[in-house]
């Protein structure tokens, strides 16, 4: 339990819920528009931005900049890649590994949130997905790292063949993936892909039109055969 | 920190549509009282913002979590008012689909863990 009670203010409203009236909100106008959402809470024990900063360094992972005080706070990422560098833990993931998702919506593919927890069961670090489908899904298997790198290493190279296979070559790859239509192979493709740390790729998402797009303000790196041998390399085969 | 609704004047009483598998779920979801960061990480994902910004006052007793993106109104608001909302299918407000799934992670500062 974090608040006793939180004010809300957004756009030309004022909300106002309390614990003890968990199923009651309070409205008043907003006398100045806000643009965005604000949260007051009055914190039932007092937090501190180190706490804070500390929490987000294990359970923030996404690309959208948090500021806690005005500095910019630790991205989780970073703090990861320096524990694993050191060789801190071994780590461990909890991977969707039966149900690999085709459908997987864009902003999971870009705005991932994981949580890594030290786990008494197992010695090392547990890195899940936060996403709460993941969380409360029967299928959620915990993996070790070595074993993780393995099954992505065999989807990566099952991927690859299965484009080559259905587009013959690199080039015919890149215009699809980069002007056309897309398939379930290729949208695994940058779900795995992402699941490393491709950024390059963040630039695309899949639409409802099922059109591959670049999503605006991302780097464009389209049309060079830079991702792909980047994957090539990854995933341990020529094409 | 005084309590915040200052005044009564022109405040209106909204209920929540509560289902009891709420409670249920915030159990299953939430084990860290911080995890209410998270919801609203999440939810500030969800509704566009480019920018979070997280303030410490009054010694630690009061956080204030702000982001640019779409605003809590209109349909947000009934969808807000309506805990267990199954938000799967609806996309936010950037048109992209929604990380934030069960429509109960507001519920998450409220929750008291040891509680269950």
């Amino acid at each position: 339990m974090i608040a006793d009670e939180v004010e809300i203010q957004t756009g030309s409203n004022r909300l106002i819920w309390r614990e003890n009236e968990i199923e009651t909100i309070y409205r008043e106008p907003l006398l100045q528009y806000l643009k965005g959402v604000r949260w007051i809470m009055r914190l039932k024990k007092s937090i501190s931005p180190a706490e804070i900063r500390s929490y987000l360094c294990y359970c923030y992972f996404g690309s959208v900049p948090i500021y806690i005080d005005g500095e910019r706070a630790e991205i989780g990422i970073h703090y990861l890649g320096d524990l694993i560098a050191r060789g801190e833990g071994s780590p461990y993931r909890a991977v969707y590994v039966h149900k690999i998702p085709f459908h997987r919506e864009s902003t999971i593919i870009v705005r991932d949130i994981f949580q890594i927890n030290e786990n008494r069961d197992l010695p090392g670090i547990v890195i899940f997905t936060d996403d709460p489908r993941i969380k409360l899904s029967a299928q959620r298997t915990i993996i070790h790292d070595k074993e993780y790198k393995e099954w992505i290493k065999e989807t990566y190279i099952s991927i690859l063949n299965a484009i080559y296979e259905k587009y013959g070559t690199v080039d015919e790859i890149d215009r699809v993936i980069g002007i056309s239509s897309i398939n379930k192979c290729i949208y695994m493709l940058i779900y795995a892909y992402c699941l490393f740390n491709g950024r390059e790729l963040f630039k695309y998402a899949i639409f409802k039109d099922e059109m591959l797009k670049p999503i605006p303000g991302s780097k464009i790196i389209s049309q060079s055969n830079v991702k792909w041998l980047y994957l090539h390399e990854k995933a341990g085969m020529k094409i | 920190m005084s309590e915040l609704v200052r005044s009564y004047e022109n405040v209106e009483r909204l209920n929540i549509k509560m289902s009891p598998r709420v409670l249920k779920d915030l159990a299953v979801l939430y084990s860290d009282p911080l995890d209410a960061l998270r919801e609203l990480i999440q939810n500030a994902v969800d509704a566009g913002a480019r920018n979070i910004s997280i303030r410490i006052l009054d010694n630690g007793s009061t956080m204030v979590f702000e982001h640019d993106g779409a605003p809590i109104e209109g349909e947000d608001l009934e969808a807000f008012l309506t805990a267990g909302t199954d938000r799967k299918e609806k996309l936010s407000a950037t048109g992209k689909k929604q990380i934030g799934f069960f429509g109960i992670g507001r519920f998450s500062f409220f929750h008291d863990s040891r509680r269950g």
